[in-house]
């Protein structure tokens, strides 16, 4: 992977640090020991309990040379020497992968306990180690009233500054009223959502639930060109579900679905939401309002087309405020395909870098106060009461 | 504003019978006597389905119509020639039933029956009543084997011009091998395939799992569209069949730049799964892959569709008009023309089509307009 650079005279905000524990083994201690010993156990062909998620390439379908650079672990000395150090970023969004994994899960127990886990060991082995290391909570969704326990069991944590949705196990899109106690708790501890374009897929048994439209896709490869599809239902039904509505505060990050469908998308949502009105009296608005005003819009995933005008021209027919105001930068550092801010500035307007590469992160996630002013402080003197949005 | 007064092949026309019990004469004997007269339940169990607890309104179809007639409307030639092929200059159109979904029935047997004799009533009371009027083969999805019989039977007739796949009858999307015996028929026959989406899919319809409500349902055809031109890519339809065309209608379109970049990027990683990428993704889908134009969006800013449509390269050569008549969604041609450079037109309006479906030199109204491009009736 080349050496990040940036032609920005201003430190980014990175949204997008892919962050996952390699194996069950890194997070042991932090599993409830009712648990550990059957997520522990090796198994020889039935392969490990938390199947791997079904988006991430395995290596064996990799180009040579990819595979490296997709197993490449999360070095804290090099976030530190490659971003943090020499001012590229001074804030960095560890992703979660793993909100997937804990979706992959059935036995709601062990889906709980590998969410926390999950969060504790990103909390002392991550968070604590770097004040310039923000994290996202993974939730056990299948109980809803147990993610909002997680939600608030750490939510207050000064560095964790939203939750991750993760993969749908109850089949209902997340417009549903039974999601209802996590986003109550997310809009109690102001924390946003973030969505994963490929949470789906981590469920890949099941009869009624598909990651794409038309049926499960036969490649890894497809899925990745197809991860726009549970943006596209999961969105449509927490606007027309009136998500929005209910919780007022609540703000929504899709990561790796690209955006180049969403203006023929929203042009499409407010079309049927005026057609078929009577199915919606909790829907106040247009559904385009509410996404521009609840939405926000990973660069990780950006489509790529021949010539970049063709991306910015399809771009600025968002409704205002526009496209400038919905991308978030994310690097993907360290996989392979990561882009830095010089390869992803390059292609997008210089009027829209102050916002993509920092403020729309800045004013999105619960940061705490701290991190607005100056960089390098100790968050563990700041009270949860400190935290603020800008 | 550009607008467009000369020819249409028109994609997408829904034609029913004025009740189901129209094809009853035309089964075999033995299902004669088993349906008897009597209703038969020949869909598959709902996976994903608006109706239950939802509205569609007036059934989907024009409100308007249906008071006219009392009944849905689709079944009669005389308003299909009043209200559209006369009105917009109709050269061709292609029957592509409403919608279809006897397709995917649960009962192979009864399936296989059913649509060959939905397909010799389509010849004996549609395809000879109107010379602009061509019909699509109907088949079994669920039994491909059949469906590539029943091609063979039916599909030399002149007046098909393609293969309808609506509902999906297996737990795959439509480029899978499985399907592929469909494939190779229909290019046997010189028939094109066109896509519809139709309810009662085997196959999860959507991303996300259920919905709650009609407009989730609704907005998000366009899933299936990409994942079927990706599907017939990856498992290499248009390299095993290389003179097949196939037409996706009523999915809209605007996910198409999405698409087309995405399998592009993605084009080393396809090739690594499967034999059959040989070639950079977006090629196959400009050389063998056509999509109707319905259901257009109407931005919420100027000239946003156009902007759209103008920033894919050689989508000019890719869409063709569909009206979705008679349903209530249905787009006129008028809209249409606005939004495309009016050298455009032509081909979006009808060459294109004519290319797919083999239908020859399009002729033109040009010379014969008007003054003052007033619209022209033409019978």
């Amino acid at each position: 992977m080349s050496s990040l650079e940036t032609s920005l005279d201003f430190p980014v905000i990175d949204s997008g640090i892919v962050h996952d524990w390699p194996s069950l083994s890194e997070i042991a201690e932090y599993i409830s020991p009712e648990w550990r010993e059957l997520l522990l156990r090796p198994y020889d062909d039935f392969g490990p309990m938390v199947p791997r998620v079904g988006v991430r390439y395995p290596d064996a379908v990799l180009a040579e040379g990819q595979a490296a650079a997709y197993s490449r672990k999360l070095d804290l000395d090099e976030l530190c020497r490659e971003f943090l150090d020499v001012g590229l970023a001074d804030r960095l969004v560890l992703l979660p992968d793993s909100d997937s994994r804990v979706g992959a899960l059935t036995i709601h127990q062990l889906a709980r306990t590998v969410a926390s886990a999950t969060n504790d060991w990103t909390i002392e082995e991550w968070l604590a180690r770097d004040s310039r290391l923000f994290g996202i909570a993974v939730i056990p969704n299948q109980v809803p009233e147990d993610a909002a326990a997680e939600i608030r069991r750490i939510g207050d944590h000064p560095q964790i500054v939203g939750v991750a949705l993760g993969a749908n196990t109850l089949h209902r899109r997340f417009g549903h009223a039974i999601y209802y106690p996590i986003y109550e708790a997310a809009a109690d501890l102001d924390l946003p959502l973030v969505l994963h374009a490929s949470s789906d897929a981590a469920i890949l048994t099941e009869a009624t639930l598909s990651p794409t439209g038309g049926g499960m896709p036969s490649t890894y490869a497809e899925a990745r060109v197809l991860n726009n599809h549970g943006h596209w239902s999961h969105v449509s039904s927490m606007i027309y579900q009136g998500v929005f509505n209910r919780f007022p505060d609540l703000k929504l990050l899709l990561v790796g679905g690209g955006a180049a469908w969403i203006p023929g998308y929203l042009w499409r949502l407010d079309y049927w939401h005026k057609a078929a009105q009577l199915e919606q009296p909790h829907v106040h608005e247009l559904p385009s309002n509410y996404f521009m005003r609840h939405c926000r819009i990973s660069t990780w995933g950006l489509e790529s087309p021949a010539r970049a005008e063709q991306l910015v021209n399809i771009l600025n027919t968002l409704p205002a405020p526009g496209a400038a105001s919905l991308l978030m930068y994310a690097s993907r550092h360290p996989l392979g395909d990561s882009e830095s801010p010089a390869v992803l500035s390059a292609r997008i307007p210089e009027s829209w870098h102050r916002r993509v590469f920092r403020d729309n992160a800045a004013e999105f996630f619960r940061w705490p106060a701290a991190a607005t002013t100056a960089v390098g402080i100790d968050v563990s003197a700041v009270s949860p009461e400190g935290s603020s949005r800008a | 504003m550009p607008e467009y007064h000369d020819v249409i092949v028109d994609v997408d026309i829904h034609h029913r019978p004025k009740t189901a019990q129209e094809w009853v004469p035309y089964l075999s004997d033995e299902w004669k006597r088993t349906v008897d007269g009597e209703e038969v339940c020949i869909y598959p169990i709902p996976i994903q389905m608006s109706a239950s607890g939802s509205l569609n309104p007036f059934g989907g179809r024009r409100v308007d119509l249906e008071r006219e007639l009392g009944v849905l409307p689709g079944y009669d030639l005389e308003i299909l020639q009043r209200d559209l092929l006369d009105q917009f200059n109709h050269w061709r159109g292609i029957l592509t039933h409403d919608l279809g979904d006897f397709e995917a029935g649960l009962n192979p047997y009864f399936t296989a029956d059913l649509c060959r004799a939905v397909n010799d009533w389509n010849v004996d009371k549609w395809l000879d009543t109107d010379d602009r009027l061509y019909g699509l083969v109907a088949v079994s999805t669920s039994w491909p084997d059949a469906a590539a019989a029943e091609i063979r039977r039916v599909g030399g007739h002149e007046k098909f011009a393609g293969v309808l796949l609506a509902n999906n009858g297996l737990g795959v999307p439509f480029g899978h091998p499985v399907f592929h015996p469909i494939f190779e028929a229909a290019a046997e026959m010189g028939l094109a395939i066109l896509f519809h989406p139709c309810s009662f899919d085997l196959a999860p319809e959507q991303a996300g799992g259920f919905i709650g409500s009609l407009p989730e349902y609704t907005s998000a055809f366009g899933q299936r569209a990409m994942h079927y031109i990706t599907s017939m890519i990856v498992h290499g339809v248009f390299e095993k069949f290389p003179s097949l065309k196939v037409v996706l209608t009523e999915y809209g379109w605007t996910w198409l730049p999405n698409l087309m970049w995405r399998l592009d990027s993605q084009y080393l990683t396809l090739a690594q799964e499967s034999p059959w990428v040989k070639r950079l993704p977006s090629e196959y889908l400009r050389q063998h892959v056509r999509i109707g134009t319905q259901p257009m969006e109407e931005s919420t800013v100027p000239d946003g569709m156009a902007a759209l449509v103008e920033n894919v390269d050689g989508i000019e050569d890719i869409l063709c008009f569909s009206s979705d008549f008679p349903h209530f969604t249905q787009d006129a041609p008028w809209y249409l023309a606005r939004i495309l450079p009016r050298e455009w037109h032509r081909k979006v309006f009808c060459e294109n089509a004519a290319d797919a479906f083999g239908f020859g030199p399009v002729p033109t109204l040009v010379g014969q307009a008007v003054a003052g491009d007033a619209p022209l009736n033409s019978r």
